[in-house]
């Protein structure tokens, strides 16, 4: 505590307080007390207190309370200062995360740690804005965390308000970025204040405070960027370790695809390797339970691959579309992805040209799904080329030699490969586990931006969709016949989710992790759209252009699905929205993570407080008690 | 919240408010102590002291209600239409004259001075009408007028009426008082004082000796409450202006175990003063507590002080 005028004190304490013993050695304010004789007392004692000036000053509690009134008004005289954890310059801004990591429930007191860090955000507006006749402070904004940053309160010295917009943040399961939200705060920090009489541009961007378990993608670099430390108020326990249910999906059988095999696939990111049970549900209904072992996780440097093992369920015959479940049996910490879904296509219907000279492989899986062959009126081209031919204006499946385009074009084959990377979030890669396949050769394809590659092999991109005109394509850059693809059952997969993507019949788009935004191709007309997740209604579009219907971001896993109703018209489009495991599944948070020179975790900037009008109020409140003593006594 | 030495009961108001069924069966009984030979120009039931003849008429007086019929001489009412009483040499009449001292410093302590004297002043008046004593009844220190003379049980409304009248803000002279009446009561009475006797100097002491002077045959009952007793222990503690009750007048004090006992030595000496003065006058003197029972102090002190038999 500083005092700004320690001297005027010091005079005040030197007069004040001899003056008020004086007065209480003079008792000049005494009770007045009726008695029958008062001669008696007055020639009882030659000692008569009143009648000798000075006596002996005796304990009294109304002496007490006036030396303790007096003492603090000469404090209140020092202007007495002390330094507070206040933000600079009156401007902060609290980023709440909301990531899918927040989720886990291991904060002290059995909370979730987005719980926790919402009290620990209500405790810093207590701190910035405390409640009382001396509160106030400077002006405080709260944003939350996600995939994408949000503004839940904007700039308010108004502690109320804070403290509602603080309550009703929700958990999401989003990955957590900060970097975005970061630049959002400091555009926002040097916006003039709306309310002040004469607004000036603020020249000092606003302190930041996160209140967070540091499991933000972005967290380094974008304290890299901030003249001053991020301060992070971390939340959460060290060492929690979570497993993950990655994905879930089913192949179909090369001679019968109307039977599947569902898998799942299990991670966990501990050092040891555990034993869960992993539940499928189809359609809601429990059908197979497998109990299987995750191998331990692996470290390299401080980044840490989990234990991964894919799990194989038996057979299911089914014609329609299939919604996948996949659960681990218990849950743990972090319950939102102990569970995985996906739709599963029915087969469908078409009539197919077949191009090509080595097409045995493809002929006999034509057969086996069950399409016609009417090469005078196909509704889709599969195609095996040796060289590029032009496939005409229908949706194609091809081989080999990619098709005439403007696009996708091959520059000479390459030697025996292995495919090292495929993207599960497309429909036609997805059921599919094309990783590992073994090519003999292939021709190496050069691709132009709007060409999707769904796998890549350590010779360059070898499977890839794209859409030419309105037309869309699939290209695999190699023959069957020269892979070992057609060994398994992710050949006849590939093939039925490559058929129901070029046909547009897929019950289920592009798959989605939380924070992305859902688009869907509606039937020209639709203009009013339900949406709903998990069986709940989220909102009602009325998309301009319903082939292009953009819904989100998505802040939640589960089954989304647009309801349209056109004239007579009705149907529902399904979108999975994944948690993304990879970015949020590692919950353990870890040693010394955050001390770093970009981060520094519960560090508090100074700022003075004056404290005499509290001293002021405190004095006036113990006169009023003294008088109250004093009256009570008459 | 009550004040030290105030009174936190109100006074009373009624005769039942006054005095309470058990105080009223301690009375049955009682009848007044007459030490001597009272010269009384009027003759009552009271048997004399002195040897006399046996039933010898001696005088007529009015008829008072509450005399025996008996007595009544109906020959003289059959003549002259008027209610006389036949009087005979060998019985007196007993006058009794209660002397309540109505100040204001009698408005003091817990239980109040005031009001006790009042109770008491009530029960005596109750015996002594009840006995066919003759009673009249006066305030000292006070403009409150004295009540007529009074006999028989006919007579207790009137008595409780002028106790119930006085209300305790004299401010008169005590002594001066206790003298004048002394000098007008004729004859020689039986006469009962209830005072706090906290009059400074001496006058008190020598109203008592021209008291006795007179031939009455006096009773002084002091009354002292609890607080002016012990006022330390009752709760009078630390610095306070005194407030005489009567002058408002007053010393500023700091009240401590060595003042209080200087106080009590005062006050004892005082009061053995009255008690010395009470005896070289012939009077008797009884130092009442106002937190005693009074039911004990009729039956028992006052019945040993020669108030009562």
């Amino acid at each position: 505590m500083i005092l700004a005028a320690p001297w005027l004190a010091l005079i005040l304490l030197c007069t004040l307080v001899p003056l008020l013993l004086v007065l209480w050695i003079l008792r000049l304010r005494r009770a007045r007390v009726k008695v029958s004789a008062h001669w008696l007392w007055t020639q009882a004692t030659d000692d008569l207190r009143a009648e000798v000036p000075f006596k002996k000053l005796r304990w009294s509690v109304l002496l007490a309370l006036q030396l303790i009134a007096l003492a603090l008004l000469i404090l209140a005289a020092a202007q007495p200062r002390v330094t507070t954890t206040m933000g600079r310059g009156g401007r902060t801004v609290l980023l709440v995360d909301v990531s899918a990591s927040m989720s886990t429930i291991d904060a002290h007191g059995g909370l979730s740690r987005l719980e926790a860090a919402k009290a620990a955000a209500l405790q810093a507006v207590d701190r910035l804005h405390p409640a009382g006749l001396f509160g106030g402070g400077g002006r405080t904004m709260v944003m939350t965390l996600g995939a994408v940053p949000r503004i839940v309160q904007p700039f308010t010295d108004a502690r109320a308000l804070l403290l509602r917009a603080i309550d009703a943040i929700e958990p999401t399961h989003e990955p957590g970025r900060i970097a975005e939200a970061i630049t959002l705060a400091q555009a926002w920090s040097l916006v003039p204040d709306p309310d002040a009489a004469q607004a000036a541009p603020e020249t000092e961007a606003a302190r930041l405070e996160v209140f967070s378990d540091g499991l933000l993608e972005d967290l380094e670099s974008a304290g890299a960027e901030l003249d001053e430390p991020l301060v992070l108020h971390r939340v959460g326990s060290l060492h929690t370790l979570n497993r993950a249910v990655a994905a879930v999906g089913a192949t179909r059988n090369s001679d019968d695809p109307a039977l599947f095999r569902p898998w799942a696939s299990v991670l966990q990111w501990g050092d040891e390797s555990i034993t869960v049970d992993v539940r499928l549900l189809i359609d809601g209904v429990p059908v197979a339970v497998r109990r299987v072992d995750i191998p331990a996780a692996q470290r390299k440097d401080a980044a840490r691959d989990p234990g991964r093992v894919d799990v194989l369920f038996p057979a299911v015959r089914h014609g329609d579309a299939l919604l996948l479940r996949a659960e681990l049996v218990p849950g743990d910490a972090l319950e939102v992805d102990d569970v995985a879904r996906a739709i599963i296509p029915a087969g469908v219907g078409a009539n197919v040209r077949l191009l090509g000279d080595s097409n045995a492989l493809l002929q006999r899986a034509v057969a086996a799904m069950g399409l016609r062959m009417d090469p005078d009126q196909p509704d889709l081209v599969v195609a095996a080329l040796s060289s590029t031919v032009d496939l005409g204006q229908l949706p194609s499946l091809s081989f080999g030699a990619p098709p005439a385009s403007t696009m996708v074009h091959a520059q000479g084959k390459t030697g025996p490969s292995q495919i090292i990377s495929a993207d599960p979030r497309h429909p036609v890669g997805r059921g599919s586990r094309l990783t590992g396949t073994r090519l003999h050769d292939s021709f190496i394809l050069t691709t132009k931006p709007g060409v999707r590659v769904l796998a890549q092999s350590t010779g360059g991109p070898v499977v890839v969709a794209w859409r030419e005109r309105g037309v869309p394509r699939v290209h695999v850059g190699f023959l069957p016949g020269q892979s070992s693809l057609p060994l398994t059952e992710d050949f006849i997969t590939l093939l039925v989710d490559a058929q129901a993507w070029l046909m547009g019949r897929t019950d289920e788009r592009e798959r989605v992790r939380a924070g992305d935004m859902l688009e869907v191709s509606l039937p020209a007309g639709v203009d009013e759209v339900e949406v709903r997740r998990d069986g709940r209604t989220l909102g009602v579009l009325s998309p301009p252009d319903p082939s292009k219907t953009l819904w989100g971001p998505a802040s939640l896993a589960g089954v989304h699905s647009f309801h349209w109703s056109y004239e007579d018209r009705q149907g529902v489009e399904r979108v999975v929205v994944d948690v993304p495991v990879r970015a949020e599944g590692d919950v353990d948070i870890g040693d010394g993570v955050f001390e770093t020179d970009l981060v520094q975790v519960q560090v508090a900037r100074q700022r003075s407080l004056a404290l005499w009008p509290i001293a002021l109020m405190a004095a006036l409140l113990t006169l009023l008690a003294e008088w109250w003593v004093w009256s009570a006594r008459q | 919240m009550t004040l030290w030495g105030q009174s936190s009961t109100k006074p009373p108001t009624s005769v039942d408010e006054l005095l309470d069924p058990a105080v009223r069966a301690a009375l049955i009984g009682l009848d007044i102590e007459a030490r001597r030979l009272l010269a009384s120009p009027r003759h009552g039931e009271r048997r004399s002291t002195r040897r006399g003849s046996s039933v010898e008429f001696a005088d007529f007086r009015p008829y008072a209600p509450g005399d025996d019929l008996r007595r009544v001489d109906w020959n003289v009412y059959a003549r002259l239409d008027a209610l006389v009483v036949k009087l005979f040499q060998d019985e007196e009449d007993l006058l009794t004259v209660l002397a309540v001292d109505d100040s204001a410093s009698m408005v003091f302590g817990e239980p109040c001075k005031h009001v006790f004297a009042r109770r008491l002043a009530m029960c005596i008046g109750i015996i002594a009408l009840s006995a066919g004593h003759r009673t009249s009844c006066h305030a000292l220190a006070s403009d409150a007028p004295a009540s007529q003379t009074l006999r028989g049980r006919g007579s207790l409304g009137a008595l409780a009426r002028w106790v119930l009248d006085l209300n305790g803000l004299g401010r008169g002279d005590l002594a001066a008082d206790l003298r004048r009446l002394a000098d007008r009561i004729p004859g020689r009475a039986k006469l009962i004082v209830l005072t706090d006797g906290l009059q400074q100097g001496d006058a008190l002491p020598a109203a008592l000796a021209a008291v006795g002077a007179r031939g009455h045959d006096t009773h002084l009952v002091q009354l002292l409450s609890p607080q002016e007793r012990s006022p330390l222990h009752t709760g009078l503690t630390g610095d306070h202006r005194l407030v005489d009750a009567e002058t408002g007048d007053g010393p500023a004090i700091s009240v401590t175990a060595s003042v209080e006992a200087a106080y009590q030595t005062r006050l004892h000496l005082h009061i053995d003063m009255l008690e010395n003065a009470c005896r070289c006058s012939g009077a008797h003197h009884t130092l009442v507590h106002t937190d005693a029972s009074i039911e004990a102090l009729l039956r028992q002190r006052l019945r040993r002080g020669g108030l009562l038999r």
